[in-house]
């Protein structure tokens, strides 16, 4: 079975967003109770979360998490 | 108290050397993480009440083994539910892929640049799309190792890095490394033969 365009244009998307320094995913996962919190308190996001938003970008799997810390937090105020 | 406690409270509270104190404090979290899992995890239908309570169990004694640790680098609660979700996404990715081989999603998953032609109705476009798929191709081929190629192709057949890593005997931040250093090579590749990211970008626009 041959890559789909859909599998093509994600690994063109990978290609383009590749950094010669990244953070693999379980870094950026140590660092998501920090960078959720910056963006919920709306304060900048600098240093190594400037990284971890670039991980967030390029990567479904750890930006599915920070979706589910989101609503999950959400959840709980609303409950 | 419940859940409206303070970080303070709730770091006071799950130290306590008062067993009562502390476990009434673990309850008020395990049910506030178990509120927010079954609406954040539930509307897909992946996992059910059983599933989550298991999670959310895990997930507190984590939390208690880790709250000496907390830095308040972030809120408690939103450390916590951190700890929670990954703990749950975790749990959800392994039961979802156990029975998925790799084999089964990375054979013959290769790159055919005839794809580009039926990308487009714009006939220039075709043509730089089937000369840059077939350099990407030639790239894969050459410059890749074979653990690259088969780390890549479960990636874009969707599977989660951590099960990529334990199918292929290693650990995410190795599969990590590989596929990072594998895009490295995919792209300088395509630099030295004269495509520009805005090419890779326009290519596919």
């Amino acid at each position: 079975m041959a890559l789909s365009p859909k599998q093509v244009e994600r690994l063109l998307k990978m290609i383009r967003q590749t950094r010669d320094a990244e953070l693999s995913c379980p870094e950026c996962l140590d660092e998501l109770d920090r960078y959720t919190q910056r963006t919920l308190d709306g304060e900048p996001i600098d240093g190594i979360l400037e990284s971890v938003q670039a991980h967030l970008q390029a990567c479904p799997c750890c930006a599915e998490q920070l979706r589910l810390v989101r609503e999950t937090l959400d959840a709980i105020d609303q409950s | 108290m419940g859940d409206r406690r303070q970080d303070d409270d709730w770091i006071s509270d799950l130290r306590s050397g008062d067993a009562a104190r502390r476990d009434d404090a673990l309850k008020d979290l395990r049910d506030m993480l178990f509120r927010g899992l079954s609406r954040s995890f539930s509307p897909g239908g992946r996992v059910d009440d059983a599933f989550l309570e298991d999670a959310v169990q895990e997930a507190s004694m984590k939390i208690l083994e880790k709250v000496g640790e907390f830095e308040g680098r972030s809120k408690f609660r939103t450390w916590a539910v951190t700890i929670a979700v990954r703990t749950a996404v975790s749990a959800m990715r392994r039961r979802e892929w156990q029975n998925v081989s790799l084999e089964g999603i990375t054979t013959n998953a290769g790159l055919d640049p005839r794809l580009a032609v039926g990308s487009t109705e714009i006939v220039d476009q075709a043509n730089n799309r089937f000369v840059m798929l077939t350099r990407l191709k030639e790239l894969i081929d050459t410059e890749l190792t074979e653990r690259q190629r088969t780390a890549l192709a479960a990636e874009l057949g969707g599977m989660p890095l951590p099960q990529v890593a334990d199918k292929l005997g290693s650990n995410t931040n190795a599969i990590y490394k590989l596929l990072h250093d594998a895009r490295k090579k995919l792209r300088r590749g395509l630099e030295a033969s004269g495509f520009t990211i805005d090419d890779v970008r326009e290519a596919w626009a």
